[in-house]
């Protein structure tokens, strides 16, 4: 058959028409949800753990659960399965998660963010973590006596959800927006779906977010590894990011540190992790550790440089990862036992900090959660019984804890030990005395023995919960410049910590260590901006200026999830590393651009970092520029990646974290409606049955053409 | 080709070739050889080089149903046990599937 001439252009114009037809077909009937932080899949060297959802998606009857009721209807008598129950927090726990899933019903769940200033979280508390947190990479991890936590469960909340397989996919909808359509669809069509009646058409959702790796670490590490394919493919990485580390003063390989055992070591944990993926602004009472030290750096780098010089020398780390069983911590002290940290001596680098090692420190200060010390009695300082049999440690120990109570008597903050019979709780020092028990070290934190922290390593362990509520009428700039329950108190703490450290490092009396405070304004500006927006003056003025611009579009706070190894560090480690700098660093006034304040490379003791400034306003034109400056500072990042995946032995050794995460192509979620099975069953039926009978009617027309079409009269 | 412009002989020597071909671990020529002669063999009227092209038709269809059997068998056992074998059977894989172990 020829088609007419006049035809093909028309033809050619229907394609993209047709085309954008279908696209409007595919709009009327999904709704997309716009954001969602999945609970994706994480492995370790004998589990996976997490979500997935199937390959093309799981699909359920919407079912809004408001009350305890909804969910029991759910478990009991819901008819119309699989369902999609979209939850609000209070009713997200681990005996209804444990309910749902075992009834079968559901094929995915939903968690309602709530708006940040009402999260509803449970009143139990809620933590999903292990009641023994990271378990077996402590050094306790074959102790007869301390083993398990068998003398202190540290999390008795822990539930273990976060650490369950769940072949369904659970999302936390972050945007109130979503939640409100999904209500509103569940309300217009899914609320008669009851025992009595099963109205369809019914509101659906689908999410897609399926995981590519499985199994374990092992197995998806061989995979990727596979050279038989002829394109690879990864199917997850290991977790891992950088540590921040810096001294107060230089560390140069022109005066080791070989024999003596003069160095400090103040440290906190950065990371934190929830079950649902990279969600901001959790993790607040877990974040107080390391804001109190960065606010007691800064109080100590304005120390002049003739005293810094008498004193000892004091190194600050900012660990990253050790949620997952020590990554951070593990991999420094693995660097340093093999002589490389921070890096192996290189005679043509002239310039180049000293080896570290675990046998150099001689007091170990690490700062645990200490947000709630004034709900338990005051600061704890746990230490470790064990290495404490050695007088030597014992000693030291002890030289730490009395410095502690000095420094507390002046700023009236009770300090406690907590009963001899208990060991340290987890912690990074743990990993430096599995390696040398020789490392004498306490640990500080606001819980005597089971953690203060009712909402310990999940998305409601929130600000609200640490006293860090804001007048809701105030400005963003009032708000940032405000004190807060918890900003007064951790003041005090960051005080107690900074006096701790100058007293130890100087040897000097209780009463000149007086005179050093933590700044109370830095401690609600580290409080605002790490916990309620990152987009705020601070982070603006120590960032780049391309890392501020970055932060312009984030509206809450920064996610503190180790996530995977990237060439940069994760924006936290960056901003704290920038905040450490800015704070024991000098300025240098002679190099006023950016190309100027770069790391020259003969120095690998410092680093130069151009910041952005606080914004300078020129009345006469009314334009904005930046006071841009450079500063120097030995503040360093160094690998945060577990050991383990160094080598095929260390990797099957069960003395590294092993935990790597799955990676996924696809991740979306849709709603719809959803018309009855016997509906669909005669849908496609009537359509099967009208191609059978065209087929068979054109069989015949076709048989019997020349009967029903006469010829026309040959043309040709 | 058509067949039926093809002499007797020539036929017969098509069909040895096809069958010893299969030989070479390929079942898939066997069973072009059933399907291209199977009319020859078995419908035709008798002519000269029948029986021989029966035979090796024959031949070639319990060869075929062989490998088929073989191939079945190994194909359960291996998606049955792919899993359990870990190591071994990832290496045996052209492509691993995503998301299950």
């Amino acid at each position: 058959m020829a088609v007419p001439r006049s035809v093909l252009p028309l033809l050619f114009l229907c394609f993209p028409l047709c085309w954008a037809q279908f696209r409007s077909v595919h709009d009327m009937i999904y709704v997309n949800i716009t954001a969602q932080a999945p609970c994706v899949r994480l492995m370790n060297a004998t589990h996976q753990i997490g979500c997935t959802s199937a390959v093309s998606g799981n699909v359920g009857v919407l079912h809004y659960c408001a009350e305890q009721s909804d969910v029991d209807w759910l478990i009991q008598s819901a008819k119309n399965k699989p369902y999609m129950p979209l939850m609000v927090p209070r009713l997200f726990t681990y005996e209804n998660v444990q309910g749902l899933r075992a009834s079968g019903k559901i094929s995915g769940i939903l968690v309602a963010y709530g708006n940040r200033s009402d999260p509803q979280p449970p009143q139990a508390g809620f933590s999903p973590v292990h009641k023994c947190p990271n378990d077996g990479y402590g050094m306790y991890s074959d102790h007869p006596e301390y083993a398990h936590c068998k003398n202190t469960t540290w999390n008795p909340l822990g539930s273990g959800l976060s650490y369950l397989d769940y072949d369904f996919p659970m999302s936390l909808l972050v945007n109130q927006s979503d939640i409100d359509y999904l209500i509103d669809c569940h309300n217009r069509f899914n609320k008669y779906d009851n025992d009595s009646n099963q109205a369809y058409p019914l509101c659906a959702v689908q999410i897609k977010d399926r995981m590519d790796g499985a199994k374990d670490s092992i197995t998806c590490i061989r995979r990727s590894n596979l050279n038989i394919n002829l394109n690879p493919f990864v199917y997850c990485d290991a977790l891992g990011d950088k540590n921040v580390w810096g001294t107060l003063r230089p560390l140069n390989k022109s005066t080791p540190l070989n024999d003596s055992k003069e160095l400090i070591v103040a440290s906190a944990k950065i990371d934190t992790w929830s079950l649902f993926h990279n969600v901001g602004g959790v993790g607040a009472n877990d974040a107080t550790g390391f804001i109190a030290l960065l606010a007691a750096a800064e109080a100590l780098g304005k120390l002049d440089q003739v005293e810094k010089n008498a004193m000892k020398d004091l190194m600050f780390v900012f660990f990253q990862g050790e949620t997952f069983d020590y990554i951070g911590s593990s991999r420094m002290v693995y660097d340093m036992r093999r002589g490389e940290f921070p890096a192996k001596l290189n005679d043509k680098v002239p310039w180049q900090p000293s080896l570290v090692n675990t046998t150099n420190i001689q007091y170990f200060l690490e700062v645990s959660q200490v947000g709630l010390w004034e709900q338990s009695g005051g600061l704890w300082a746990h230490s470790d019984p064990v290495s404490q049999k050695t007088s030597a440690v014992r000693d030291n120990v002890n030289a730490i804890f009395s410095a502690i109570e000095n420094a507390t008597d002046s700023t009236n903050i009770s300090i406690g030990k907590p009963p001899s019979f208990q060991a340290l709780p987890p912690a990074s020092l743990q990993r430096f005395l599995r390696e040398d028990l020789g490392v004498p070290g306490i640990v500080l934190s606001d819980h005597m023995a089971a953690y203060s922290n009712n909402y310990f390593m999940s998305r409601l362990d929130l600000p609200a919960e640490i006293g860090m509520d804001i007048p809701a009428n105030l400005k963003p700039d009032e708000a940032y410049d405000y004190t807060t329950k918890q900003g007064e108190s951790l003041t005090k703490v960051a005080t107690v910590i900074a006096r701790t450290l100058y007293q130890l490092a100087s040897n000097k009396s209780p009463s000149e260590a007086a005179k050093i405070t933590a700044s109370s304004s830095t401690i609600n500006h580290l409080l605002y901006c790490f916990l309620q927006h990152a987009n705020c003056p601070l982070f603006a003025e120590v960032l780049s200026s391309k890392s501020v611009a970055a932060l312009k579009s984030l509206p809450g706070p920064l996610p503190r999830y180790v996530s995977v190894p990237q060439n940069a560090a994760n924006q936290i480690s960056q901003v704290v590393a920038n905040l450490l700098t800015f704070y024991l660093g000098e300025r240098l006034p002679n190099l006023n651009t950016p190309t100027e304040c770069k790391t020259p490379r003969y120095d690998h003791i410092n680093s130069y970092i151009f910041m952005n400034g606080r914004p300078v306003v020129n009345t006469t034109d009314n334009t904005t520029s930046y006071a841009s400056f450079c500063m120097r500072a030995s503040v360093q990042f160094s690998t945060a990646v577990s050991p383990a995946f160094l080598s095929n032995e260390m990797l099957h050794s069960n003395e590294y974290s092993t935990w790597t995460e799955s990676r996924w192509t696809v991740l979306n979620a849709k709603i719809f409606l959803v018309s009855s099975e016997a509906e669909q069953t005669i849908t496609l039926s009537v359509g099967v049955v009208v191609i059978l009978v065209s087929l068979v009617l054109m069989y015949f027309v076709n048989t019997k053409s020349d009967v029903l079409f006469t010829a026309p009269e040959a043309e040709y | 080709m058509n067949l039926n412009r093809v002499k007797d002989e020539d036929k017969l020597e098509l069909c040895r070739k096809y069958y010893y071909g299969g030989f070479f671990a390929l079942p898939f020529l066997w069973l072009v050889n059933v399907v291209w002669f199977f009319k020859q063999a078995f419908i035709r009227p008798a002519f000269e080089q029948q029986q021989e092209i029966k035979s090796y038709i024959i031949k070639s269809l319990v060869g075929c149903i062989l490998w088929t059997a073989v191939l079945v068998t190994w194909m359960t056992i291996f998606q049955m046990y792919r899993a359990d074998w870990g190591e071994i059977a990832d290496n045996m894989s052209f492509i691993i599937p995503k998301g299950i172990a």
